[in-house]
């Protein structure tokens, strides 16, 4: 697979390109904010881009240059990286770069050349990879009233619906839980009536109805 | 009355006229000279919170391009290291692994300090801050806020507002949820913090309510606190955006 490398923190990108390696990756560039990777996609167009989101330009540039990126190769896998799991920038990650081969994650979960390897595979068979940690929070029991639907799922019905969150198909989710695909859709089936979410057989819609359900802001009503 | 009387009626008139208006001027002028040194004072204020909040957010910047990043690096090493230990030396392996997952450890606790330091608001804005914060709660908080941005120094202020209130939550109210709700009102922005505890909160001097008040008083802001025992507590503050 080929990567093309960016971000702004000389260090980090020179042990990541090295790992990269290690995961048996040919390693492109690097570059060290967004312009310098849109020449460097330009002129050597890899398989898969490994982007931080606080590079420049601005404050995090790894954003807009990401979206700019998928308009010059609309097949371009994206792995942002930061050293935040922030709901926030996932919504806008998946708002500008859509959902299809995408992945955030925090930057100690990539150091690991395993995770790091599956990882880029799974982005490159289109996946959305979403940092398990922001994932975590989100689904936490304490964090849930007890009179929501959300409380009342069995222990596996809420661990089918945090890997589903995480960006899972249903045959990844089978392989983690070591289960059959059959009763992971059995699972998925009553995660959804029990949340009265409409069903999702579509991986993408489905992890966003789930990250959608599963945020604590309310839509503003209006002033 | 004689022409004369009349005069001299008229005089005193006119002479009592001119001392009181005199003495009204030299009013009008002392109120306008100290309404001007207020303004002054308060733009003043106003440049120190704004220096704060400055210093404050290149000592994020600070942390995440310094300490934050050689950690990092160094869990690579620690994994670059792991991945070419021979298959056969399991136990350095698994030491090196540990050692990895500590300084994942800090990092994490790293990342925990710089949001006191500074909320991570990047372009996001303050409800995302503000849900960034309700998600790392241990208890369900809900947060309506608008989308639009406010002056910098009023989102961050609103962002303190809320952590203190939910700490307090945490701490004292024994509460099963809270509510943050922002809205703008006119010319502020008001941010309201509702919990279902056992309310009774002290806001007295040397509490973090009092503290938080000083603070928004820099700003021009209000704090108000309304916790009648045993039905919860709300925590107001209204924050002028101009």
């Amino acid at each position: 697979m080929r990567v093309a490398l960016a971000d702004d923190g000389g260090l980090w990108r020179e042990g990541l390109a090295r790992l990269l390696e290690l995961a048996g990756c040919e390693v492109t560039g690097p570059a060290a904010d967004g312009d310098e990777l849109l020449d460097l996609v330009r002129d050597d167009p890899p398989d898969t881009v490994v982007l931080d989101i606080h590079m420049p330009p601005g404050r995090d540039g790894g954003i807009p240059t990401a979206a700019r990126l998928r308009e010059l190769q609309p097949e371009l896998g994206l792995l942002f990286l930061s050293q935040h799991a922030e709901t926030p920038y996932l919504v806008r990650i998946l708002q500008q770069s859509g959902s299809r081969a995408v992945g955030y994650r925090l930057k100690d979960s990539v150091a690991d050349v395993r995770a790091l390897h599956d990882t880029l595979v799974r982005i490159r068979e289109g996946e959305l990879v979403i940092e398990p940690e922001l994932v975590r929070r989100l689904v936490a029991p304490a964090r849930v009233e007890p009179e929501r639907p959300l409380a009342k799922l069995t222990p596996t019905e809420r661990k089918v619906l945090e890997l589903m969150a995480e960006g899972l198909s249903n045959s990844g989710i089978a392989v983690r839980l070591a289960v059959t695909v059959k009763a992971v859709e059995g699972h998925v089936s009553g995660v959804f009536t029990k949340l009265g979410l409409p069903a999702e057989t579509d991986g993408h819609r489905r992890v966003l109805a789930v990250l959608q359900y599963l945020r604590s802001r309310r839509p503003v009503d209006s002033p | 009355m004689t022409a004369d009387a009349r005069l001299a009626l008229h005089e005193d008139l006119l002479l009592t006229a001119v001392a009181s208006s005199s003495l009204g001027l030299l009013n009008t002028q002392m109120m306008s000279g100290l309404r001007a040194q207020a303004q002054e004072l308060r733009l003043a204020q106003l440049r120190i919170e704004e220096a704060r909040l400055e210093e404050r957010r290149q000592l994020g910047r600070d942390l995440h391009d310094g300490v934050q990043l050689r950690l990092a690096a160094l869990t690579l090493r620690l994994a670059e290291l792991s991945f070419r230990t021979h298959l056969d030396d399991h136990g350095l392996r698994v030491q090196l692994d540990d050692a990895r997952r500590e300084v994942q450890g800090v990092l994490a606790d790293l990342r925990d300090v710089a949001r006191g330091i500074h909320p991570v608001l990047g372009e996001e804005g303050l409800g995302a801050a503000l849900e960034a914060l309700a998600e790392r709660q241990p208890l369900p908080v809900t947060i309506r806020a608008p989308e639009e941005r406010h002056p910098p120094a009023v989102e961050v202020a609103a962002y303190y507002v809320v952590a203190e209130a939910l700490a307090n939550t945490l701490k004292h109210a024994q509460a099963h949820r809270a509510d943050v709700l922002v809205t703008r009102n006119g010319e502020s922005l008001r941010v309201e913090i509702t919990d279902d505890g056992v309310g009774g909160a002290c806001d007295g001097p040397g509490s973090g309510i009092q503290g938080l008040r000083d603070r928004l008083r820099m700003l021009d802001g209000t704090l108000t606190v309304q916790s009648p025992r045993g039905r919860g507590t709300i925590v107001t503050a209204v924050i002028p955006c101009a």
